[in-house]
């Protein structure tokens, strides 16, 4: 039996337009794990909203064809059989959590299914003993970080025992350590529960291996694309993001006879590099040995490529290591520390935040030139380091000095949530109040056709692949879309200082890639970037030096190679791929280049 | 009911004294519920309409004796000690009464007052519950945009500029608090709001202490709002009277702190 199945199903919101939604034909069975990929709009969110019956019956808007969910049509459902069959986490834990009270939270939904109040006692328990935040039962939900929000939203959910969960991105906000015990949980309740699970996620790495079955969207449309294993193989033939270890040993030319699956998880690929390696050591070596003298002697491969790419040779795939910067300072911090005002603000309950203190002893210089990724939990004081450097927070003790005003070859920076930079009505209008600020020449750049195509604004509007809704209200976009334009208005006066604050949230990969190259062409441009991410890969392909943060404290700072290398949680895919045999792995190219893959990506 | 009361009494009370011991009544259960700062804090925007309320009650009140007088053009101006005593019982009841609605806000848990307001009508609760819900998000969007703007220069340095740029972050503001609004009015109706009866949850807590304030408050309403205008129309300068209606104003204060004192001297918090 399907839990889940549409037929001829086409959705179409209330303002008009193509339709949201255009299925020939889905299914989800029973206590199946599903995953769906897309590009952002591509109409993920809008199918678990349709599977919820959220539209059109909370929206709006035309459907025809069959929806069916436990056998039993979507349209016209008894709403109360609706509300205890499925559930569903939606990606903004803010928009969502509504009661004063943890406990409240979770017995909310128990309530209005009229369930008695020992019941509701017992199942909020359990719901919170089963997700691990029974010792949150009684506090404010204000004050809880992004991870234990979106860990009571699950609960909330959880407690209403539906046959069907929905997440729709419910880590896009997380830190690495958060979104990895989220979606442990997640799986934990498919296989202990037997719950059917669909979830929309843009970050594959850390889920991809756990589906029954993938499904692919693009413009409203789904192809069905089967297991991982099999998924892989045809998202890459499509050219769509893939999770980095399968993308990685598919573009090293493995599995090209088909014979075996690629491997999806950093378990599978690195007893794939063993299988494949351990051939080639000397006789009566160890493995492990083997792979170090292969890869780490002078002569190794690693080396080998290292010196070509340092003597300058294109073709080598592996880039040479980035060097520190030796421009100008743009910013230094000496002794920064500061506390809010009440206990538990900056969003977070864990360590120094508890008493209110955001950051402790900050000292800090960045020259222009410079890359800087800082990484860290939620609530670690990043985005009170941004403020703080922006002038939009005064620390409460030390100095900052920040080189250059703001506006044009000055700071810009971009902050948490992209609406706060909306507040024009379309996207032309706010790149070109943007402009007008930034003391260039705005004047008339609303109208349309006033940019030339070979204007640096141009340029930056092609680049953020903006100029497809330059007309649109920026407030109807997807919030990836929103994202970029956000920045868009960021980087159109060329500030020589650049704070962004989780710019990549809810952006496909393309998108990153994107915003990486955009980034990097105003780095090599002598501005200096400081980029608050949870996306440690990005991290390591972008940054020339990574800042970790944790209870306001710097607790590192370096190189990528020297900060991600063995970290525990803060590392990316590939170091964690050839950890304990070769040190320094962190961008993507390295280990395509020690892999053997001949084909760099060229970003 | 102990708010319903204060605001009840507090536009019952015709003198400067009865209401101010309305105010210190009101005073004594914010502290009681650990909020008496907060609860100040909540009225302390009232200070500039309440100087504006004697001012003009005084320049322009009338009654005896006369303390100056100031002749400007053909209007003579004369300060009295009857006019600047009513300009300061109306500007005292403007705190009373904003105050009680302050302590509402301290006494009462928002989410029992968002199931309170839910029985009649599913549609109509959650546009209740959302209302709730949409004041403080709004709030912090403004702060949030606020800083945004002030940090690209938007904010100009004439008024008339800065006026100007408020227009679009407001309406900015506006416009996603609303949509905030709509995304949470979605979770609310995705985790089965109004699809039948609710059922209830915590237990009900409903202590002594709470039965003892709730019946306090309701007897010093009731005698208040009784003796008011009888009292107010026999003589509403006597002595007597204020002290009587002083004494029944501070009933429930008196109440509250029996009911609630011992728990906060002895650093109790209500749970929940």
């Amino acid at each position: 039996m399907f839990a889940v199945e549409a037929k001829g199903y086409r959705y179409t919101y209330p303002d008009g337009g193509a339709p949201a939604l255009d299925i020939d034909w889905f299914g989800v069975r029973e206590g199946e794990f599903v995953l769906l990929i897309g590009n952002s709009g591509t109409g993920k969110s809008t199918l678990l909203r349709a599977v919820r019956g959220l539209v059109p019956m909370f929206h709006g808007g035309v459907a025809s064809g069959s929806l069916t969910v436990l056998g039993r049509e979507v349209r016209g459902c008894d709403p109360l059989f609706l509300a205890e069959s499925v559930g569903i986490v939606f990606q903004d834990p803010e928009a969502q959590l509504f009661m004063t009270t943890v406990d409240r939270e979770v017995a909310f939904g128990l309530q209005n299914l009229g369930w008695s109040t020992p019941s509701i006692a017992r199942s909020v328990s359990e719901a919170l003993n089963y997700l691990g935040i029974a010792h949150l039962r009684n506090a404010r939900v204000s004050e809880l970080s992004g991870g234990e929000k979106q860990k009571v939203a699950l609960a909330s959910v959880l407690a209403m025992q539906p046959r069907i969960i929905l997440l729709d991105e419910p880590t896009s906000q997380l830190d690495p350590v958060a979104a990895e015990e989220f979606f442990d949980l997640v799986k934990r309740i498919n296989e202990d529960l037997g719950t059917t699970v669909l979830i929309a996620e843009q970050r594959l790495d850390r889920c991809f291996h756990m589906a029954d079955a993938v499904w692919l969207f693009d413009g409203g449309k789904v192809t069905a694309l089967g297991p991982p294993r099999q998924a892989v193989s045809d998202l890459f033939r499509r050219g769509i993001e893939t999770p980095t270890v399968a993308r990685l040993f598919q573009e090293s030319g493995y599995g090209e006879d088909g014979s075996r699956g690629l491997p999806l998880t950093i378990r599978d690929g690195r007893m794939e590099i063993l299988r494949r390696w351990t051939p080639l050591a000397p006789a009566g070596q160890p493995a492990n040995q083997a792979i170090n003298h292969f890869v780490n002697q002078p002569s190794g491969r690693l080396e080998g490529r290292r010196r070509s790419a340092a003597a300058g040779d294109e073709g080598c795939a592996v880039p040479a290591r980035r060097r520190w910067s030796d421009g100008e300072p743009v910013v230094e911090l000496k002794g920064v520390s500061h506390r809010f005002g009440g206990v538990g603000r900056g969003g977070g309950r864990d360590g120094a935040l508890l008493d209110g203190q955001a950051l402790s002893d900050v000292s800090l210089t960045i020259r222009g030139g410079e890359f800087v990724a800082v990484l860290g939990e939620n609530g670690a004081g990043k985005s009170t380091l941004l403020r703080v450097i922006a002038g939009v927070t005064k620390p409460s003790e030390g100095r900052v000095t920040v080189r250059g005003g703001n506006g044009a070859g000055g700071l810009a920076w971009l902050s948490q949530n992209p609406n706060d930079h909306l507040v024009h009505d379309t996207v032309r209008e706010e790149i070109a109040a943007a402009l007008e600020r930034s003391g260039r020449d705005g004047r008339g750049a609303s109208e349309k056709g006033a940019w030339s195509a070979d204007s640096p604004v141009w340029r930056l509007v092609d680049r953020l692949r903006l100029a497809a809704f330059l007309d649109r209200n920026p407030r109807d976009l997807s919030s990836g879309e929103r994202e970029r334009v956000a920045l868009g208005t960021v980087l159109a006066g060329s500030p020589r200082l650049i704070l962004l604050d989780e710019p990549t949230r809810g952006m496909d990969g393309d998108a990153k890639r994107t915003l990486a190259a955009a980034l990097r062409e105003m780095t090599e441009g002598g501005a200096a970037v400081v980029m608050v991410t949870h996306d440690v890969d990005l991290a390591a392909e972008c940054a020339s030096r990574v800042i970790v943060m944790s209870g306001g404290r710097i607790v590192a700072d370096g190189p990528p190679e020297a900060v991600l290398d063995g970290a525990l949680f803060y590392s990316p895919q590939v170091n964690r791929l050839f950890r304990y045999w070769v040190k320094g792995i962190v961008r993507y190219d390295e280990a395509l280049g020690l892999l053997g893959g001949g084909r760099s990506r060229g970003n | 009911m102990l708010c319903a009361g204060y605001a009840v009494s507090s536009f019952a009370m015709r003198d400067a004294i009865g209401i101010l011991a309305v105010l210190c009544s009101e005073a004594v259960v914010a502290w009681c519920n650990w909020g008496l700062r907060r609860w100040a804090r909540n009225l302390r925007f009232l200070a500039p309409v309440a100087v504006t309320v004697v001012g003009i009650n005084a320049l322009f009140g009338s009654g005896d004796p006369a303390l100056a007088a100031v002749k400007c053009g053909p209007i003579d101006v004369k300060i009295t000690i009857e006019s600047l005593a009513n300009g300061i019982s109306m500007a005292l009841r403007l705190f009373s009464a904003a105050g009680a609605f302050a302590l509402l806000e301290l006494v009462a848990n928002q989410d029992d007052v968002l199931f309170a307001i839910s029985s009649p009508s599913s549609r109509f609760s959650l546009a209740a519950a959302l209302t709730l819900r949409l004041v403080p998000y709004l709030r912090r969007r403004v702060a949030s945009i606020h800083d945004v703007q002030c940090m690209t220069s938007v904010e100009g340095s004439s008024l008339k500029a800065r006026i100007w740029s408020r227009i679009p972050v407001l309406k900015a503001a506006v416009s996603e608090s609303l949509e905030l609004s709509l995304n949470l009015a979605e979770a609310m109706f995705a985790r089965g709001w109004g699809v039948g009866p609710r059922g209830r949850y915590p237990a009900s807590r409903f202590r002594l202490n709470d039965l003892v304030v709730v019946v306090a408050s309701a007897c010093g309403t009731a005698l208040l709002l009784w003796y008011a205008p009888e009292g107010g129309a026999r003589s509403s300068q006597t002595t007597l009277s204020v002290l009587r209606w002083t004494a029944f104003a501070l009933v429930p204060a008196v109440a509250c702190l029996a009911a609630c004192g011992p728990r906060r001297w002895f650093g109790v918090r209500r749970g929940g």
